[in-house]
């Protein structure tokens, strides 16, 4: 008993700690050697068919256009954001692929988030019309895939939209089979003498964010300071600075506003949409998990049903929207990789052009996940800062 | 009377509900008025049954679709022999009249030489519920066995590069769980454990899939996987697909098993450490078994996520069944037909969704989840 005890003459395969420190240094070594072998196959794989690990390509020129993207150049005085050319290098395609991923991506957050808890407070509506429409919606959607929607949405919709003459125009909205343009802010000359407050404005507010350590101002501040040198500067130039520019047709093309291509419009289309039905079951879950209580005391406070909602319920159903709100956010950053289906030159897509240029696809793939990867991490730390900021007070963190 | 009533308690309570009724009633004819005059006299709805067959196996060659409502009829009947055995249950009325309404229904799209197995299919698992009470149960785990090797074996005389369609759509679906399966315990049971290498390790792994898109790691698995065998092999691009689509899975199944294994309560593990089961022993007999068990409709959630994304392989270039939809609407007999088609992938994807997600309730219910 007593030397059982002490482990003395238990033989090692009976013994738990042994054992698991045996398997775990077996796991280990399978693991790398798996690694190792992996990497040593492919690599003589790739000599066999005359390809070469390498990164250099990312610095020759790219040689092949995208139809939309912005990058950054240099144009002999500094760098600066611009249309991308096929003059361009690799990385610079990579780059505009990923601005184009963040733009569709962050208008899709912004856009699902609206539908989503709309459509989410819809399915409990005690309007009978508006709470069955509401399920219905949240049940096709997410029982159909993304793919085949975003390609409805491009091949079905868009492409089949009359041509720009015999558009129709809806309240500044024009949809044609160029796409869709919408009412956008745009400069007046006023602009150039106006910038220079603008610009103070937003450098103020970052000093008096960044000196809050020293000295911690009142909050009106923050909206104030912004404000008053906007509004100083409003009062020198004399004249508006922007303008709300509403697109019109001209003969074949769009003047004014901002025209969005049918891929950008058919993929944001489509991963608002899509996204915004797991949201919405998101919302509905965290608004049917408070305590009944809160309703009957808001009701009893004489408080209106939009009242309640705004007041009571929406802020504490926040607390357990946001982590996997969060994973949804996620989820849309990563499923916009499918537009390379529709031709939207987002990050995933140019690397596919780019992989058929230079037969750069293991390097190429290889950078994409890294991305990616990155831009998870990135809206994961930020959601666990969010989360811990809204979080109650002494709840575990 | 009773429709006044109704519509009074539950559209026009409040002056609130009765704007929102109007405005959605409005909107509702603005937008549907349009569709169902597209859907109604404009569709060529025609392109649907004409490439049916297209749709449904794509390349498979015309003679060897037999092969594939064999497989089917084989399952179905297997399906319905256990289902009679374990609950005793006659096949309902309905069952036998549904058969031969689908029958009806379908048989015109179905290649002439085929008839015979559509019938078969169809009748399969009637029969098997059928005769399923009368088969001793020794006699029926071999012979489940048996059904399921034929099956495996059935497609396998036509070259893997000529599989396509709705068909390959679920051969995918069941290929990538059946393997991914395994593998995301095994993650789930490292990231719950004590042992700090093993752990690391799947959370590593874990953490770094579910960081990068599906469609990433199809492509990496589509450019490696090919470099790992032997040139002279051309291995067919189905295979080096679903290896990365399995990896992919495997790390959501990890997430939703130790969901389940973290809410199995710790007096569990205390009591299987008291009666001196080991580690292996207490995860085979005590935990998985009761993690699993609550876990099933998240997994079953996680089934149909692997079903709707199958459709990735068409990027691919695999001929599933958005491929072959997509092929049929580039045919110049069907030009401009993608709406109707594309409705029709929409149709069979949701139904499938649908059913899953049906039978996931059902299974619920008859566990008795979040009741005891």
């Amino acid at each position: 008993m007593n030397e059982a005890a002490s482990g003395a003459t238990v033989p090692f395969w009976k013994d738990e700690r042994k054992l698991g420190i045996i398997f775990q240094a077996l796991l280990l070594f399978v693991v790398l050697a798996t690694l190792a072998f992996l990497s040593y196959t492919a690599y003589k794989g790739m000599r066999a068919r005359g390809l070469e690990f390498s990164f250099a390509f990312l610095f020759e020129e790219a040689g092949f256009l995208i139809s939309e993207g912005v990058t950054i150049a240099n144009d002999g005085s500094g760098w600066i954001f611009r249309a991308f050319q096929p003059s361009d290098a690799n990385w610079q395609v990579l780059l505009a692929g990923l601005i184009n991923t963040l733009r569709v991506s962050l208008t899709g957050i912004v856009l699902t988030t609206i539908l989503g808890v709309l459509i989410g407070v819809g399915r409990l509506s005690s309007n009978w019309l508006v709470n069955r429409l509401s399920f219905a919606y949240v049940e096709f959607v997410r029982n159909t895939p993304l793919l085949v929607q975003m390609i409805f949405w491009y091949l079905a919709v868009f492409n089949k939209l009359p041509p720009l003459r015999q558009a129709s125009e809806w309240y500044g909205f024009i949809l044609s089979n160029k796409g869709m343009a919408i009412p956008w802010v745009a400069t007046t000359p006023a602009w150039t003498q106006f910038s220079p407050y603008f610009y103070g404005g937003i450098y103020l507010w970052i000093g008096l964010w960044l000196l809050r350590w020293v000295w911690k101002s009142p909050r009106w501040l923050y909206w104030a300071v912004p404000l008053g040198a906007w509004l100083l500067g409003l009062f020198m130039v004399g004249q508006l600075p922007v303008t709300l520019s509403i697109p019109a047709k001209q003969g074949f093309r769009v003047a004014g506003g901002a025209l969005l291509s049918p891929e950008f419009s058919s993929v944001l289309l489509a991963l608002t949409i899509y996204t915004a039905s797991y949201i919405a079951e998101i919302v509905r879950g965290a608004i049917q998990s408070l305590p009944k209580g809160q309703w009957e005391a808001a009701s009893s406070l004489g408080l209106s049903y939009g009242q309640t909602l705004r007041l009571i319920i929406l802020p504490q159903a926040l607390r357990i929207i946001v982590p996997p709100l969060g994973n949804q956010y996620l989820n849309l950053t990563k499923n916009s990789s499918l537009a390379i289906a529709v031709g939207f030159p987002e990050l995933f897509n140019v690397y596919g052009t780019l992989a058929n240029q230079t037969g750069r696809s293991l390097e190429g793939v290889l950078i994409v996940m890294a991305v990616y990867l990155f831009i998870s991490l990135s809206i994961s730390a930020f959601i666990n800062w969010y989360n811990t900021r809204v979080a109650l007070v002494g709840a575990a963190r | 009377m009773k429709a006044i009533t109704w519509a009074k308690e539950n559209l026009f309570n409040g002056v609130f509900n009765s704007i929102l009724t109007l405005v959605t009633i409005f909107l509702l004819y603005v937008s549907f008025k349009g569709i169902f005059h597209w859907a109604l006299y404009e569709a060529k709805w025609s392109v649907v049954p004409d490439n049916m067959r297209l749709l449904m196996v794509g390349p498979f060659p015309p003679e060897q679709v037999w092969r594939v409502w064999a497989m089917l009829a084989l399952t179905l009947l297997v399906a319905g022999l256990l289902y009679g055995n374990v609950t005793r249950v006659r096949p309902p009325l309905w069952m036998w009249i549904g058969a031969l309404l689908i029958y009806a229904l379908i048989w015109p799209v179905v290649f002439p030489s085929t008839r015979f197995w559509l019938a078969l299919s169809l009748l399969a698992l009637p029969i098997g519920m059928l005769l399923g009470p009368y088969l001793p149960r020794k006699l029926l785990t071999p012979l489940s066995l048996v059904a399921l090797v034929v099956i495996m074996a059935l497609p396998t005389a036509v070259n893997p590069n000529q599989w396509g369609g709705f068909f390959l759509t679920v051969l995918i679906t069941v290929g990538v769980s059946l393997m991914a399966f395994p593998f995301g315990l095994l993650l789930a049971l490292g990231r719950t454990g004590k042992l700090p290498v093993f752990r690391t390790l799947s959370i590593l792994y874990i953490e770094l899939i579910r960081g990068v898109p599906l469609v990433t790691v199809l492509f990496l698995s589509w450019i490696m996987v090919p470099l790992f065998v032997p040139e002279q092999w051309r291995l067919p691009d189905l295979i080096s697909v679903s290896i990365g689509f399995s990896m992919f899975a495997a790390a959501y199944l990890a997430e939703y098993v130790r969901g389940g294994i973290q809410g199995v309560p710790k007096g569990q593990y205390e009591a299987a450490w008291a009666l001196g089961l080991s580690g292996s022993q207490s995860a085979r007999f005590i935990i998985l078994p009761q993690a699993i068990r609550s876990v099933i409709p998240a997994l079953i959630g996680q089934e149909i996520a692997i079903f709707k994304d199958t459709s990735l392989v068409y990027i691919l270039g695999l001929f599933d069944l958005l491929y072959m939809a997509l092929t049929v609407t580039k045919n110049p007999k069907y030009l401009g037909t993608d709406r109707e088609v594309l409705l029709f992938v929409m149709f069979v994807y949701f139904v499938g969704a649908a059913l899953m997600s049906y039978a996931s309730r059902r299974l619920e219910r008859a566990m008795g989840l979040g009741t005891r």
